[in-house]
């Protein structure tokens, strides 16, 4: 099997587009923690949301490039507002409470989320097409590539550096690694931070809703996405440090390859080689490949 | 007055009170005859449930019009059995208690067909089986009270044996959702398959799985030349749909089980569906092999509003004629040991032609037409051509 070096090849490419699609779920993620402090369970719940919309916009407007685009953005769209009013209206009471508060409530979203896209949606696979601008293969000269799954080898670095020089060159950017190291001051220096925790809540949420909807042609839509999927991300961002957005890249790379060459080379049991790997990691590195000790400010 | 009360007075009232009394007992009408039908209405396949009820109802109407069975309308009580075993148990114990039913027809899933089957076996009532295929309902799990319409994997198996070696297969694998539906199919197939053929490997993902990227890559990479696919319904068109770019479809030949035939499939997945894949279906709505098939289509097409209806309906519409015609065959006595006595050997015209009860093992192995699926001129949509009906 291995020693067929296009079988190689494709499995290579496939651990590079699972690790992109990946990681753009799991750095928004990070960016929620790194901010707020809150473990935010519900995250993969977002990702469903935006998966199930692009299935539901496609099914009302057919195939088309339009529909494919305009889905992935009305995912964005809803989980945003839907964000939005959880977050004015929830999470904002339980910033300074313990962490346990924090879990139960977002796991509280997890399990209605699911249940309400049982309700409309039902339990059974839902597929979406590809667009068809990205839907026939590239021929890489040795074999054929699935265009789609190259988009995302693509993206994922795109959507790294563009966030990279988010936080680090725009004003928003300061705010943000500001609030991150002390909010109190921040407050006292005149920004709204209430303001502040809203919007990257809700900009996370609709990076995980969007990330969901591109995931949908690669690996259809079920209802246990979100539950699967939340377990993939916080391996990532413990692998990778919580906070760091680097550490989200290596980690969800990381991820991709152990969940390709691990389901090849050991089947069901590639799960447990994920969580060996992710314990041997934290052996060495307590606080994630790139993750910093909190510091308390008293 | 009662001095003037004489004998022809008291002869006037005991005649006029004869006449009130007399009609009454003429005009009881005979009971319908009662069946319980547990259907499947909600959750993953809920497209078979809803596919089904039309054949039911139409052959119900039928047979109604033309006078009942002997003279007793036919009443259908139904029921959603949910794909849940211990929910469809308690549904049949309440059609037979509360409702009092004669026969139960159905579940359709072969987990909910076998847990029904014990119930019927206890409260000793007629329960005909549809399109459950499980070789167990009428194999190790069978009992004289229970009926099988569909073939099971064994018939099946021989089927697809002889489809592989017709098109010169020479390494075979396998590739399915791991549960009994497959590997039964699989475990019959490799008994059937000439020692020519070879099996390489079988690749089975857990049930429900929605990412087939791996097997993909796992199912390219294979020496086999021909694939026996078991991915079924909302699976099979995720695995098209991820496998397509791949060029999967090109690498290897395809096979497939599971009903992929039926045309909701070929609709859904347009011109992604491979094309030249041989697979099977229950019944082809465009496809009039007798007289009773196209006069079948007609009506079904009338009933459901539109030309192309759910495969699935045949199979309800066969399942009425079964038991309507071993009432008939039964006459005044509709108990149940009668009613089995009558369905044993039982032999019915339906759609596809006269089909018979095996009197020893209950199974009618139903007929279904195996053929490439291609595209057709003059619609977006590919079909079965040539289909050829397999016994």
């Amino acid at each position: 099997m291995f020693s067929n070096p296009t079988f190689v090849a494709m499995q290579v490419l496939n651990s590079l587009s699972l690790g992109m699609n990946l990681f753009i779920i799991a750095s928004s993620l990070t960016l929620i923690y790194g901010v707020l402090r809150i473990i935010n369970f519900a995250h993969g719940a977002f990702y469903m949301v935006g998966a199930y919309m692009l299935v539901q916009v496609l099914t009302w407007m057919g195939t088309s490039n339009l529909s494919f685009w305009a889905g992935v953005l009305a995912g964005g769209a809803v989980m945003g507002a839907v964000a939005w009013l959880l977050e004015r209206f929830f999470l904002s009471r339980l910033y300074d409470k313990e962490h346990l508060l924090q879990l139960l409530f977002t796991f509280a979203l997890v399990l209605m989320m699911g249940d309400v896209m049982r309700m409309v949606w039902g339990k059974g696979q839902l597929s979406a097409d590809y667009p068809p601008a990205l839907s026939g293969a590239v021929n890489l000269g040795f074999m054929q590539y699935p265009a789609y799954l190259l988009f995302l080898c693509v993206l994922g670095p795109l959507v790294a550096v563009g966030l990279w020089l988010g936080i680090e060159r725009t004003r928003w950017g300061r705010i943000l690694r500001a609030a991150r190291l002390d909010r109190e001051m921040l407050g006292a220096l005149g920004i709204d931070v209430k303001r502040v925790f809203s919007v990257i809540f809700v900009i996370a949420a609709v990076m995980a809703a969007i990330g969901g909807a591109l995931a949908a042609p690669r690996a259809s839509v079920e209802s246990e996405m979100g539950a699967l999927i939340i377990m993939d991300c916080f391996i990532i961002v413990i692998m990778g440090g919580l906070g760091s957005l680097w550490g989200a890249f290596i980690g969800a790379i990381g991820l991709g390859f152990i969940t390709v060459f691990g389901t090849l080379l050991l089947e069901e049991w590639e799960i447990a080689l994920v969580y060996l790997v992710m314990i041997a990691v934290l052996f060495v590195r307590p606080w994630g490949l790139l993750g910093k000790p909190e510091v308390e400010r008293v | 007055m009662l001095k003037k009360l004489n004998r022809a007075g008291l002869a006037a009232i005991a005649a006029a009170t004869a006449l009130l009394v007399a009609p009454v007992h003429a005009q009881q009408a005979k009971p319908p005859i009662k069946i319980g039908f547990l259907n499947l209405l909600s959750g993953v396949s809920a497209e078979l449930g809803a596919g089904m009820a039309p054949g039911v109802k139409l052959a119900m109407d039928e047979i109604n019009a033309a006078g009942g069975v002997n003279g007793r309308k036919l009443e259908i009580v139904t029921r959603d059995e949910q794909l849940k075993p211990d929910v469809a148990v308690a549904l049949a114990r309440e059609l037979i208690t509360a409702e009092k039913v004669d026969v139960l027809l159905g579940p359709l899933g072969s987990n909910t067909a076998l847990a029904v089957s014990e119930v019927a076996r206890e409260n000793k009532i007629l329960n005909f089986s549809p399109s459950a295929s499980a070789d167990a309902i009428t194999g190790a799990k069978g009992h004289k009270y229970i009926f099988q319409l569909s073939s099971t994997s064994d018939m099946d198996a021989k089927r697809f044996a002889s489809i592989l070696k017709r098109q010169g297969a020479k390494k075979v694998c396998f590739t399915g959702w791991d549960y009994a539906y497959s590997t039964d199919l699989f475990t019959n197939l490799r008994k059937e398959l000439p020692a020519d053929i070879q099996v390489t490997r079988e690749y089975l993902l857990k049930l429900g799985t929605s990412d087939y990227n791996t097997l993909i890559s796992q199912l390219m990479a294979d020496p086999c030349d021909t694939v026996m696919n078991m991915f079924f319904s909302g699976g099979f068109i995720s695995l098209v749909k991820q496998a397509e770019p791949f060029g999967l479809f090109k690498a290897k030949k395809f096979v497939s089980g599971g009903n992929n035939g039926d045309y909701n499939i070929a609709e859904a997945l347009k011109d992604k569906f491979p094309e030249g894949m041989w697979t099977f279906s229950n019944d082809l709505w465009y496809l009039d092999t007798t007289p009773e098939m196209k006069r079948y289509h007609e009506a079904m097409a009338k009933a459901t509003g539109r030309k192309d209806f759910h495969a699935f309906g045949l199979y309800g519409y066969m399942a009425v004629q079964f038991i309507a015609e071993a009432a008939r065959k039964a006459g005044n006595n509709t108990s149940s040991d009668a009613l089995v006595a009558a369905m044993e050997g039982l032999t019915v015209n339906t759609p596809m032609g006269p089909l018979t009860v095996d009197a020893k093992t209950h199974r009618v192995g139903k007929p279904a037409f195996y053929g490439p699926i291609v595209t057709v001129p003059g619609s977006d949509i590919k079909r079965m051509q040539p289909a050829e009906l397999m016994r």
